[in-house]
């Protein structure tokens, strides 16, 4: 069992009151105590995977695959699989994950909690978009084979992005993706402003699998929004085997909270010009183990700690197409502005798949992810300006990412909010849900 | 050839740890576990993880009578037996054996009577095939009576010291006997205590045992720091000793 119950930004730092381990998926566990939330591997940023005062299941005995036909790509494993683990499993045999997050160290159950998106969603829609099936156990007793198309198909659009909220998933099947080796071709551009990165979209967008952008929020002015466009497809050829690991891979870990003042603007100037122009050096196309690929910072292991005691927050939002580059531009000019530059900045375009879930958070837009060190007030406020930005527009925020939107901010949000409450298990509950629907504290 | 890894009490998370480390596309696991509903899930995950072929045994290793029965079945099955992992046992909280004399014994019956007899029938039938690895999970706790959990830490001495006999006994026949001593694992017979700094995953103390099976070793306490910290616990004199709170 996990020893403490943290989520990724270390804010807010909630405790329950109780931690239990699920212990076997076909087991039943007795819920006499209140409010339950399911707890995975606590990748979530803000309050969403966190439980004041109530009672965490703890998800990590339920790491088996239950079943893995290589030759149909159907994968069924229990909730706490990671996709660390699945990887190792699934690489060998010719498979790779449909969607997959910036990290590996989710639970199968936690990418559909959020339903997750990756850099392909332009392709390939989010995670819930390939889950075949999942097991609901609600606290009342019953157990939910949930299917796209059966009785209980509501419940599996309720539990798909339903932040944890339907009761507890005991185990998922989904698709996988079929892949001739564990390397992808990659190409890096750089743009010189996020004008010229609307442009880059335009044209490479459609022509890989993967798309993603890095923004360097320290520039200004004509260089405002200035970055590094990755794209990707996985490798064709048959030039090396296999391998869920790359060779002698190296991880680092940070034992211990930065103090505070490590991260100051100054250093995340640098780190934004060094990371530039490593990358400048390496335009063009390349051949990449899919590791660092899509887990650039896995190889760092709690980099989150870089942020110091106080933690961090991120800010994501999709803004619609309709006038999405006028508001992220406007979102970087203020970043840029008030020096509150982001450490890590991410800008994609979701394409138009629809998500299966009612409260998922991928729909057709630019998304843009930043995050900021935890200053109080005053951070506070300037994610609030934000939010005004981004629902100005039609748009959302990401509630994996969030631990600050107000209550109004999270019903413009999610337009479906008062369909899903009718799915909620009443015992069910999270820090998340109690502060953005204004729900007596615990 | 096929490799045959006999487990018993593959439900464990010691067990499953190990199982995943050792599981191949030449190796047939043999698990035994009284609950065959918990075993499904574990043999569904072996397999799909790419172990050769798992069978499955149900035996509730209390009932010592079953166990000729199923003994001989598994080396039917297997043949020759290259690895037997012994990994499973019962830890109540010290008090309730205290004052309950069925529970205590138990404890003993679970830990140490049904692992000699276990082990007598299994040696019987490997030292024919003159090789092959013993390997069993005993405890830190057998290595000096605490007063805080002596009545299961008896038990593990108990059979700590059988597998230094049969080491020997077997060491002619070309088998090798390995005690394993873990120290504390984060495992669901602990699921109930606060964990701190000493705690390993299961994970971890699978690559050790697997390690120390792979290099024919005799004894091992995992992670290895345990041997230092039981070299100190061992040498604290009694008067000293009684007065900790441990
Ligand atoms: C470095 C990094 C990069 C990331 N990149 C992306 C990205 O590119 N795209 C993206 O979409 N997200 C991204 N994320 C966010 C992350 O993918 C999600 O927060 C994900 O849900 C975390 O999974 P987890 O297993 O850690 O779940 P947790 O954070 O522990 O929990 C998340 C939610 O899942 C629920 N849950 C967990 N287990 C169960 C269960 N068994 N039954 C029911 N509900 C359950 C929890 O209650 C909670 O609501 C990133 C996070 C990090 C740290
Ligand atoms: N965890 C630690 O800190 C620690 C430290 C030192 C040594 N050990 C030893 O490690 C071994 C494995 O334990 P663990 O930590 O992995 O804990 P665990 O997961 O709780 O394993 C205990 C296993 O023993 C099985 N078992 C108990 N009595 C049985 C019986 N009569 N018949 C059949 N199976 C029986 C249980 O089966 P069910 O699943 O059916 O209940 C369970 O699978 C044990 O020998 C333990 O003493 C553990």
């Amino acid at each position: 069992m996990h020893f403490n119950f943290p989520s990724w930004g270390h804010y807010p730092k909630h405790q329950p009151k109780s931690a239990i381990s699920y212990p076997w998926s076909n087991s039943k566990i007795n819920f006499d105590d209140a409010p339950y939330l399911a707890y995975g591997m606590g990748r979530s940023y803000g309050d969403s995977c966190l439980n004041k005062n109530g009672v965490i299941i703890d998800s990590c005995q339920l790491n088996h695959i239950l079943g893995f036909d290589s030759d149909t790509g159907i994968v069924r494993c229990e909730s706490g699989v990671t996709f660390d683990d699945l990887l190792s499993v699934i690489v060998p045999k010719g498979w790779f994950l449909p969607v997959t997050p910036g990290t590996r160290f989710v639970t199968v159950a936690g990418a559909l909690a959020n339903d997750v998106h990756g850099k392909n969603h332009h392709r390939v829609g989010s995670f819930g978009n390939h889950v075949t099936a999942f097991e609901l156990q609600r606290s009342t007793g019953q157990t939910l084979l949930c299917t796209p198309d059966n009785e209980n198909k509501l419940f599996f659009n309720a539990t798909i992005g339903g932040l944890g909220l339907t009761g507890f998933v005991t185990w998922v099947e989904f698709r996988l993706k079929r892949i001739v080796n564990s390397y992808v071709t990659k190409s890096t551009t750089t743009f010189s402003s996020v004008h010229e990165f609307f442009e880059l979209d335009e044209e490479y967008l459609n022509s890989h699998e993967y798309s993603v952008a890095w923004i360097d929020t320290t520039a200004r002015s004509s260089h405002l929004g200035r970055g590094l466009y990755f794209s990707g497809d996985h490798a064709k050829e048959h030039p090396v085997a296999y391998s869920a690991k790359k060779k002698n891979q190296k991880s680092l870990s940070l034992p211990v909270n930065f103090p505070n003042f490590t991260l100051n603007t100054l250093t995340v100037k640098a780190f934004n010009l060094l990371y530039l122009n490593t990358h400048k050096n390496q335009e063009g196309q390349a051949l990449t183990h899919y590791a660092p690929f899509f887990y650039p910072l896995d190889n760092i292991k709690n980099w989150n700690r870089m942020y110091g005691k106080r933690g961090f927050f991120q800010h994501q939002c999709v803004v619609p197409l309709d006038n999405g580059k006028e508001v992220i531009t406007e979102i970087l000019q203020r970043v840029s502005a008030k020096g509150m530059a982001s450490f890590l900045s991410v800008l994609k375009r979701f394409g138009n798949s629809p998500s299966v879930g009612m409260m998922s958070f991928p729909r057709e837009g630019y998304t843009l992810a930043l995050d900021f060190p935890n200053k109080g007030k005053r951070t506070l406020e300037f994610l609030n300006e934000l939010d005004v930005l981004v629902r100005s527009a039609n748009g959302a925020i990401y509630p994996a990412k969030d631990a600050r939107m107000s209550v109004d901010t999270f019903a413009a949000s999610f337009p479906h909010l008062d369909d899903f409450k009718k799915y909620i298990d009443p015992a069910f509950s999270s820090s998340f849900w109690r502060r953005v629907t204004r729900q007596q504290k615990l | 050839m096929i490799k045959n890894i006999v487990i018993l009490g593959a439900t464990s998370g010691i067990s499953q740890a190990v199982a995943k480390q050792m599981l191949a596309d030449d190796v047939c696991l043999h698990l035994v576990a009284r609950d065959m509903a918990k075993l499904d899930i574990v043999a569904s995950d072996l397999k799909s993880r790419g172990c050769a072929d798992v069978v499955c045994y149900q035996l509730d290793f209390n009932e010592l009578e079953q166990h000729a029965a199923v003994v001989q079945d598994i080396v039917n099955k297997a043949g020759v037996i290259d690895t037997l992992f012994v990994c499973y046992g019962l830890m109540h909280p010290q008090s309730e054996c205290e004052t309950d004399v069925a529970k205590a014994l138990e404890q003993v019956h679970s830990n140490y009577t049904s692992v000699v007899s276990l082990l007598v029938l299994f040696s019987q039938a490997m030292q024919k095939q003159n090789a092959g690895t013993i390997a069993v999970v005993s405890s830190v706790a057998g290595d000096r009576g605490r007063k805080s959990n002596y009545i299961y830490g008896s038990a593990k001495a108990g059979l700590t010291t059988f597998l230094e006999g049969l080491r020997y006994q077997l060491y002619a026949k070309g088998i090798n006997v390995l005690t394993i001593k873990p120290g504390f694992v984060d495992s669901p017979m602990t699921a109930h205590l606060k964990k701190g700094a000493l705690w390993t995953s299961t994970d971890a103390v699978a690559g050790y045992i697997v390690k120390a099976i792979n290099k024919n070793k005799s004894v091992i306490y995992t992670p290895p720091f345990w041997f230092l910290i039981m070299t100190i616990i061992k040498i604290i004199p009694a008067f000293i000793f009684r007065k900790l709170n441990f």
